[in-house]
């Protein structure tokens, strides 16, 4: 498995640790924000801190808002780390 | 039996040559103590009644006949921890207003600030006076200790007699403590844990034997062998430190206790059962209680072990409700009411709104189950308010203590822009716990509402603790 492979695995993992009534059917890269039941302010910021932890990288705070997708947040992952 | 000095003495009187107390290897009989601290009573008794009489000492038989002894002069006893910061020496003196002050050589340099008072050497009291035993009114304040608990803002509460033997015999009663009893006592005389097994002992006519601090657990394991230990009384960091680092020998050194003793501060249910492994017959019990409000409940795990995270049930007499006017659920503020509440603070009328017809508002916050066990949730001033939505720590702390790889937490509240308040959590990883901040969070998704899971993780090694074991959270909410 590639290092792009990885941090896709991690990432999704992330989600779907967060977001437990998440299936693998469910699941879209390109899914909104709005399209989540459950994503709201504090999933927002747990969802910061888990990847934050994940790959050691800190978010700048005017990025932090432009995560609005599962996509959103891989990009920044893997320019990052 | 009205006042302390009664009660020790109907001690002395039924078995004088008895060993009251041991500490480092040498020991007191209840004769020796009667004596040496009659004649400090003696020492003190120009300044007329009532007077505050401060004493600054280590554990030490001197911290005892100092104590007795000023109780029998008929004065006020200001029990100074040593360990006392200077700014808070220097307002404790400035709110008690005592006549003297008694230290031994080592305090004497920190103490000589005091020009106006009076500091005496306890080495340098004369022991030989002879001294006339005085009738004490049962409400009168026996001592006066400032607790700073875990918020870190000073008050005096003074003690009566009254409150005392209440206390004591609620103590003597539920504990069963009896004249054959030898405790360890390994607590500090200064806070009302380690005050009140003396106490305790006293009141029964049984031994304690005395250390110094809490802190050299192989001493305390040695010492249960060697002095054929019936109880101890220990923080539950020390038991916990006991039954982790040094397993093999508690088991081998504590297995015939009949009683460990510890306080209100949390208790992990894995220290608990390991405890009570170790003791076969013997019982494990905690109480809860504030200096203003000693001993209000009480719980012998081993009666009822499914609620370890309860403080028992009140004490006789004693009065318990949950104001729950702040709509926290099931949970409020704890109000206690009884013999052993204290009538009012020292000097403080602003303090003195938290007691109204007897019953005194806790600012702990917690709630009591069907059978009446009360349980522990937290202190008002740790409620967590995200967006209006009211949080009390414990509840996460209890989920995230779940996970296997985390040893201890604390949550608190921090400022945000949008929310008035977000939860930050502090968490102490096991040895070698490979456990992530990304699991955390997945575990608190799933057991808790959205707006209770932290949204800030910071992994620590050590918590800020008191003497006694807690942890300080005002310390941890300068680190936010």
């Amino acid at each position: 498995m590639s290092k792009s492979d990885n941090i896709e695995t991690d990432v999704k993992n992330i989600f779907f640790n967060l977001f437990p009534d998440l299936t693998e059917n469910d699941f879209d890269w390109k899914k909104k924000q709005a399209d989540y039941e459950d994503w709201d302010s504090f999933a927002q910021m747990q969802l910061i801190t888990a990847t934050e932890s994940k790959f050691k990288i800190e978010f700048d705070i005017d990025d932090v808002i432009s995560i609005t997708s599962a996509d959103d947040l891989l990009n920044y992952v893997k320019s990052h780390v | 039996m009205n006042s302390i000095p009664e009660f020790f003495k109907r001690s002395v009187e039924i078995n004088p040559k008895k060993t009251a107390v041991i500490i480092q290897e040498q020991e007191y009989s209840y004769e020796d103590i009667d004596e040496m601290s009659s004649s400090i009573g003696q020492n003190l008794s120009g300044y007329p009644e009532n007077s505050v009489l401060s004493m600054m000492l280590d554990n030490s038989i001197e911290f005892i006949i100092t104590y007795l002894g000023i109780l029998k002069s008929g004065n006020i006893v200001h029990i100074i921890p040593t360990n006392i910061s200077e700014n808070n020496l220097t307002e404790q003196i400035s709110s008690a207003n005592p006549k003297c002050i008694i230290s031994s050589e080592q305090y004497l340099s920190k103490l000589s600030k005091f020009e106006e008072i009076n500091v005496l050497d306890v080495e340098k009291i004369s022991l030989d006076k002879k001294f006339e035993e005085l009738e004490i009114e049962t409400k009168k304040i026996a001592y006066l200790i400032y607790t700073s608990g875990t918020t870190g803002k000073p008050k005096g509460i003074s003690i009566t007699h009254a409150n005392v033997l209440f206390s004591t015999k609620n103590i003597v009663d539920k504990l069963k403590y009896e004249k054959t009893d030898r405790e360890i006592l390994p607590l500090s005389l200064s806070h009302s844990f380690g005050l009140g097994c003396l106490h305790a002992a006293f009141y029964v006519g049984s031994t304690i034997i005395l250390h110094k601090n809490s802190t050299d657990i192989r001493k305390i394991l040695e010492s249960v062998l060697e002095n054929k230990a019936t109880t101890l009384a220990a923080v539950p960091a020390t038991l916990s430190k006991m039954v982790e680092n040094f397993h093999d020998e508690t088991d081998r050194m504590c297995k015939d206790l009949r009683l460990i003793i510890t306080n209100s501060t949390r208790i992990s249910e894995n220290t608990v059962k390991s405890v009570m492994k170790v003791l076969r017959t013997g019982k494990i019990a905690t109480y809860y209680g504030l200096t203003e409000a000693s001993r209000s409940t009480f719980m012998i795990f081993d009666e009822k072990i499914e609620k370890y995270n309860s403080v028992g049930l009140p004490a006789s007499d004693v009065e318990i409700k949950i104001d729950s006017k702040e709509k926290l659920g099931r949970t409020g503020e704890i109000c206690i009411k009884g013999p052993n509440v204290i009538e009012r603070y020292w000097k403080n009328v602003e303090m003195d709104r938290n007691i109204e017809n007897g019953w005194l508002k806790t600012s702990d916050v917690g709630h009591l189950d069907d059978e009446g066990y009360l349980f522990l949730d937290g202190r008002i001033d740790d409620m967590i308010n995200v967006g209006g939505e009211k949080v009390m720590p414990s509840e996460i702390e209890l989920i995230v203590n779940e996970l296997e790889g985390i040893d201890e937490t604390v949550v608190l509240g921090i400022t945000h822009d949008t929310f008035g308040q977000v939860v930050k959590l502090f968490a102490k990883k096991s040895k070698n716990s490979k456990i992530t901040k990304t699991d955390i969070i997945g575990y608190c998704v799933k057991k808790l509402e959205r707006y209770k899971v932290p949204v800030i993780i910071e992994f620590i090694d050590e918590f800020p603790r008191t003497e006694y074991g807690k942890i300080k959270r005002y310390e941890l909410r300068d680190l936010r």
